[in-house]
């Protein structure tokens, strides 16, 4: 362990101290060095401002290359940023590489779309400098007729276009400009970017014999388009490692020049030997292997373009490294090991893209792009996969103690009980992840609904904060494939005839007629049903469409070098035709409500008949002001949470129907859309919504999950919360978020964690597909609020990502405190 | 301007290069000569010629923050490539991007102290 270790602190205000006491003085050099890219309220902590140079330099070469093929352009684009933007090493660091020319800064893509260019170029927050704006007006203006957004727009209907452009609606959406991705890293590690190079040049050779001499055939006209993409993807994968030489060169520069401490000097030298040897060639040990993927990674998901999340079996990836160095070899420490792995936490914590003002405040205190990595889980011959590594990683997150990167723990009855012990004191150590995911559950999704093999299912890894992807085999996800429809917005569309009234004041869906005049509460049901179909139809077409655009104008050259499909059929990753396996989802946002406000409606107004559904519009209209007794009546039914089997009934009814409409459309690639109800994306974003049927008031938060019970309203207990829960099929969902929060001093000691065990236990038993936990008591977070600089290190998890508290907006906090805290 | 380490290789091609004298003249303009000062030039040039693959005048550059309150709290070196002091505007935007207040590198053992 590092200087000690991340002990079982019984005192919650101790636990960051203590870390800070524990880790080595690098780590906490490099914990204080590193900037929080979180948002309160929106705005960015003080000093972060957008960067230039990416968008700056990939314009410039836009201009100069006009008339070559777009993939080329992509890739030359790449290369002037490789070899120009400055580069920057920080002190004490062992691992290098960033998406923009200083720490600070918030990577800006103005090729992207110029609706987040203008919100970004007029922000309030002023992330782009007055005196900059000289030379970044004519370069957000280059982009306005030539960015993806406007290339996308030219395929949608006018209606598409308007619940685009208003932001948090439904479909595509220009704020959303992060891809996401699944790399298998075995390929990468084991070959090198040299290899790879080699490989494609001998595709291009072959194919330029073919094209110079052969007879002209059908497949003269596709393997035109082949050789654009491997001359693209052989220029940006030089480029890379030209970049990673930069820093090499750097690291000795400032050993040769500047540094005066002999320790420092080997290790910049040693940084410098590394940066000339990955990714260029395969890795031989466990800081090469952590270098070349962050290398690969920044370089081909966030320089390149930007993704979400950070998809990797962390301790599988790693593993085969830190045996052989630590366990084997010795080469290296234990405590050595577990250093690097919170530095690689740092390094993971500050990248990201600027967003505007609105998705700060949707994603309150996060780096808003998800980061989630996966541990545990099981093998390929499906023995349990957990090993010394995945428990060093724990204790890593224990020791730098950030809100991100977020872990998702592959939960499965046989891993073995030590990593279980370390999960556990990492979530009650107030850090909020690992997230946990029931393994066969998750598996089963994806061999169902998409058709993976079960070897392909054990190899998946989470794409962005909830959602699996299959990582072997068939599997590596190459685009986005997700859109988003607010869940509660149907609701409100349905008792609307398809109008929005008080947020976009717009005819958002279908017209299904007044809910008055439904005489059942399935002929309600069904108009709300409508509403989802239709929904779900826009958010799946506008991104098949969005799509076919990226692939034509927007490629991710970088990395299609690391799918060894794409390197041999010499298509973009980004294509549907390179993706024989679909992993198509549409976040939901917003939903659990929508259980309640149901079960509500047909109580009150069908069941007892107790009120009209045009009283209930009234209600809604004046916000529920004038209508106590009646919103108190609305409140007082049943919620689901409770092992009420009416009210869960309702609840399984409404997921089934939303998983059912869902279905119904079809991906590009042919694969089956699913959906998966969560609030990562827009926890604080719900206070926007109009009133809604459960009692809920415009201005108040949402239920804070995907299929959590409303804050407040599980009474009777964590088993009957999780017993309502199981009887929604969680199989027919892509996922789906449950958020419960327990008692930190019931849970301490070695009681505690037995407690625990058997709660686990029962968890899994019941077939449920997540939970995820904050176990910090309401007194200290109610201590934070008042003295708030006592308490910038205390974490807690917020939906699919966790968070600094005094960085969360007074409404977020409230949110938090308001959970029940449950006793097992 | 005393120069005794130097680098002895270019990063970009791994051709062996000398410090040129004519260095000197760029050293002058910087403010300060001690060891971590903002503003360091290196030239890099084989046999007494530029490096042939890469205009390879670079600029190393020293940030210190580590006293500042909050995130952020850490110094780092910054190598820009001699394309961006392609002209005298393009410098200028350069130079107005750094960041909040930079200082002097101070002797480490004295931050360590101090932390």
């Amino acid at each position: 362990m590092v200087q000690g270790s991340a002990t079982n602190q019984d005192s919650q205000e101790s636990w960051w101290w203590e870390a800070e006491r524990n880790r080595s003085s690098r780590l906490d050099y490099l914990r204080k060095a590193v900037w929080s890219k979180g948002t309160t309220g929106g705005a960015y902590q003080p000093g972060v401002v957008a960067g230039l140079d990416r968008s700056y330099w990939y314009t410039k070469s836009h201009l100069k290359t006009q008339g070559k093929p777009e993939a080329e352009r992509r890739a030359l684009g790449l290369k002037e940023v490789l070899e120009n933007m400055p580069i920057f090493i920080v002190d004490e660091s062992q691992i290098v590489g960033y998406h923009a020319a200083r720490p600070n800064e918030l990577t800006w893509y103005t090729e992207f779309a110029y609706s987040l260019n203008e919100q970004i170029y007029h922000d309030p927050r002023q992330t782009v400098p007055e005196e900059e704006k000289h030379w970044v007006t004519p370069m957000v203006e280059y982009w306005r007729d030539k960015c993806v957004q406007v290339q996308v727009e030219r395929y949608l209907t006018e209606e598409e276009v308007a619940c685009i452009q208003q932001g948090p609606a439904m479909g595509w959406q220009p704020a959303d400009s992060t891809s996401s991705s699944v790399v298998d890293y075995d390929y990468v590690f084991e070959n090198g970017i040299e290899t790879i190079i080699q490989k494609i040049a001998q595709k291009l050779d072959e194919a330029e014999v073919l094209l110079g001499s052969g007879p002209g055939t059908p497949d003269t006209l596709h393997l035109i388009e082949k050789v654009d993409q491997w001359r693209s993807m052989k220029i940006a994968a030089e480029a890379v490692i030209t970049w990673a030489n930069r820093y090499g060169r750097l690291a000795k520069i400032i050993a040769e020049n500047f540094e005066t401490d002999t320790k420092r000097k080997a290790e910049l030298m040693k940084i410098s030997e590394i940066c000339a040897k990955v990714p260029a060639r395969p890795v031989e040990n466990l800081h090469e292997a952590v270098q070349c993927e962050h290398f690969v990674h920044v370089a081909g998901k966030w320089i390149d373009r930007p993704h979400a999340g950070w998809s990797q079996r962390t301790d599988q990836i790693y593993w085969p490294y830190y045996r052989r160095d630590v366990l084997e070899e010795k080469t290296m420490t234990r405590d050595e090991a577990v250093e690097l792995m919170g530095e690689n936490n740092l390094r993971i914590y500050e990248i990201t893209a600027i967003f505007p003002w609105i998705a700060g405040v949707a994603f309150q205190g996060a780096p808003l792009t998800l980061p989630t990595l996966t541990l545990g889980g099981v093998d390929a011959n499906g023995k349990d996969a957990c090993n010394d590594l995945t428990e060093a990683i724990l204790e890593a997150c224990r020791l730098v103690r950030v809100g991100e990167p977020s872990y998702m723990f592959r939960y499965h009855p046989q891993a073995r009980v030590s990593t279980l012990r370390a999960c556990y004191e990492t979530v009650r150590q107030g850090l909020g992840y690992p997230s946990f995911q029931h393994e066969g559950v998750s598996m089963d999704t994806l061999m169902s609904n998409y058709g993976a093999t079960l070897e392909e299912a054990r190899s998946y890894a989470n794409v962005v904060c909830m959602s699996p992807g299959v990582v072997k085999g068939r599997g590596g996800q190459g685009i986005k494939y997700s859109g988003y429809i607010w869940g509660i917005m149907p609701m409100i569309l349905a008792l609307n005839d398809g109008f929005e009234p008080s947020v976009y004041g717009l005819q958002m869906g279908p017209h299904t007629g007044d809910p008055a005049e439904c005489q059942a509460f399935e002929e309600f049901f069904d108009c709300w049903r409508q509403q989802f179909r239709h929904a779900y139809a826009l958010a799946t077409r506008v991104r098949t469409k969005a799509r076919y655009v990226e692939a034509r104008v927007w490629q991710n050259v970088f990395c299609s070098c690391l799918f060894e499909r794409c390197v041999e059929s010499g298509i973009d990753m980004v294509d549907a035709r390179s993706q024989p396996l679909s992993n198509a989802w549409i976040t939901l946002p917003m939903f659990a409500d929508t259980v309640d406000c149901m079960y509500a409606i047909k109580k009150m107004i069908y069941d007892d008949k107790k009120y009209t559904m045009a009283e209930l519009k009234e209600a809604l209209a004046a916000n529920w002001f004038g209508y106590a007794e009646m919103r108190q009546d609305f409140i007082n039914v049943p919620k689901f949470g409770n092992d009420d089997e009416e009210a869960d009934k309702v609840a399984a009814m409404c997921y089934q129907a939303v998983a059912e409409e869902c279905g119904r459309n079809k991906e590009a690639d042919g694969g089956k859309w699913m959906t998966l109800p969560e609030n990562a994306s827009a926890y604080a974003m719900g206070a926007m919504m109009p009133a809604t049927p459960n009692g809920r008031r415009q201005g108040d938060l949402l239920y804070d999950g995907g299929i959590s019970p409303g804050a407040g309203f599980d009474k009777k207990g964590p088993t009957a919360v999780l017993r309502s829960v199981s009887r929604i099929d969680h199989r027919q969902l892509k996922q789906c978020l449950l958020n419960q929060r327990l008692s930190p001093s019931q849970l301490a000691g070695e009681k505690g964690f037995q407690l625990w065990m058997n709660y686990m236990k029962t968890w899994y038993d019941l077939n449920i597909a997540h939970v995820q936990f904050n176990m910090v008591d309401n007194e200290t977070l109610r201590a934070a609020q008042v003295e708030p600089e006592k308490y910038q290190e205390l974490i807690v998890r917020v939906a699919g990502y966790s968070a600094h508290f005094v960085e969360l907006n007074a409404l977020t906090q409230e949110g938090i405190i308001e959970r029940t805290i449950q006793e097992i | 301007m005393a120069e005794k380490e130097v680098p002895k290789t270019c990063g970009y091609c791994s051709n062996f290069v000398q410090l040129l004298s004519e260095l000197e003249g760029i050293c002058k303009a910087i403010p300060s000569e001690k060891p971590g000062a903002r503003g360091k030039k290196v030239r890099f040039d084989m046999d007494g010629s530029e490096c042939p693959k890469y205009n390879a005048l670079t600029e190393v550059r020293r940030y210190d923050v580590s006293q500042q309150a909050g995130w952020g709290a850490g110094g780092f070196y910054q190598m820009r490539s001699a394309d961006v002091f392609a002209t005298k505007d393009e410098e200028k935007r350069v130079d107005r991007l750094v960041y909040q207040k930079h200082a002097e590198e101070e002797p480490k053992e004295k931050k360590k102290e101090e932390s």
